[in-house]
């Protein structure tokens, strides 16, 4: 059996997320680095075990497209996706979830959401504290 | 001199004296500095210092010092090796890149880039980045667009066709973004620099 380093194996473990991840936002809108699309998958891998997802459409935050993120990280119990709420034209603050393949981390701050989206709860998530 | 000397002395006076008027200089300091935050990052790794083993919290007598492990999350293990052959552990490092790309690869696609000339402009990052998590989102828009007007001014002013461009045109074109005072482009990666050196001013403090 392979062993790797754990440098090498965040390597690995990055790209093999990045590709699920891709391929499950890809039916769900525009993947555009600009800001001009409906989310943002961020291509480089800095070397932390996270990956990045800006979301501009709010629609991507519908709980069963959050979950269907975080089936994708059962076997990975070392990451994490940071889903950043990052609307075009919109000054909100940062807010986002946390998805780890065993919780959803929830700051998001509806008070500034459309009223439709306000009741979006995740089944089993809590709210962020300053140690997350 | 050694590196901790280097990183407490002149060269962190400078920075500080300069932070507030970015230019090209600074930029040039914060490469080397970021360069030599690499390097000890390696010769810690080779005395088998673990920067993120876990510490006991701030509060209790032993605050700061190294915990045994076990403080939940991942359990590392600094010192495994791969167990393949060299060789493919040599194909294997080299067919990949850490860290945050000078020219964003989203561009390599959108402009249909020659081969040769995304093979350069892929190998353009920072290296890996400890200091923290991903984060800027407006920021990193925005230096992506930047970027790309950029690439785009590039391409017309040179005549390049992008998938004719050459290693030697992505190589000059890298190095540009390295030198412009865009501030959507300075900025933003000051900023990365910034918080790099910073996260090695406070790892040094620790080894002390």
């Amino acid at each position: 059996m392979t062993e790797y380093s754990d440098d090498e194996r965040q390597d690995v473990e990055w790209e093999a997320i990045y590709h699920r991840l891709s391929a499950y936002l890809a039916p769900l809108g525009e993947n555009d680095a600009f800001g001009e699309g409906d989310y943002w998958l961020l291509d480089d891998n800095w070397g932390n075990w996270q990956h990045k997802l800006h979301v501009a459409s709010l629609d991507l935050l519908r709980p069963e497209v959050i979950t269907g993120i975080q089936r994708l990280l059962e076997n990975y119990p070392d990451w994490s996706i940071v889903v950043a709420v990052d609307p075009k034209e919109m000054h909100w603050p940062a807010m986002g979830l946390i998805v780890r393949s065993h919780e959803i981390i929830d700051g998001l701050q509806r008070e500034y959401f459309p009223p439709e989206y306000r009741d979006i709860h995740y089944p089993g998530s809590r709210v962020g504290t300053d140690r997350d | 001199m050694h590196m901790r000397e280097v990183l407490r002395g002149g060269a962190i006076n400078e920075s500080a004296e300069t932070v507030s008027r970015p230019s090209t200089r600074l930029m040039a300091l914060d490469f080397r500095l970021m360069r030599w935050g690499w390097q000890l990052d390696n010769l810690a790794r080779k005395a088998g210092f673990n920067p993120s083993q876990p510490r006991v919290p701030a509060g209790s007598p032993d605050g700061g010092k190294w915990a045994d492990g076990g403080g939940g999350g991942r359990c590392f293990r600094w010192q495994t090796r791969l167990s393949r052959p060299q060789t493919q552990i040599s194909e294997f490092s080299a067919a990949r890149v850490r860290g945050h790309h000078f020219v964003p690869r989203s561009l390599f696609q959108r402009f249909g880039l020659s081969a040769e000339a995304r093979k350069v402009l892929d190998r353009g990052v920072t290296g890996r980045l400890r200091a923290e998590k991903h984060g800027w989102s407006v920021e990193h828009h925005e230096y992506n667009k930047a970027i790309r007007e950029k690439l785009s001014r590039f391409l017309r002013d040179n005549k390049i066709r992008p998938e004719s461009m050459t290693a030697n045109e992505a190589t000059e074109f890298r190095e540009r973004i390295l030198r412009d005072q865009d501030p959507r482009i300075r900025n933003f990666n000051l900023k990365i620099y910034r918080r790099e050196i910073l996260y090695w001013i406070r790892r040094i403090r620790r080894l002390d």
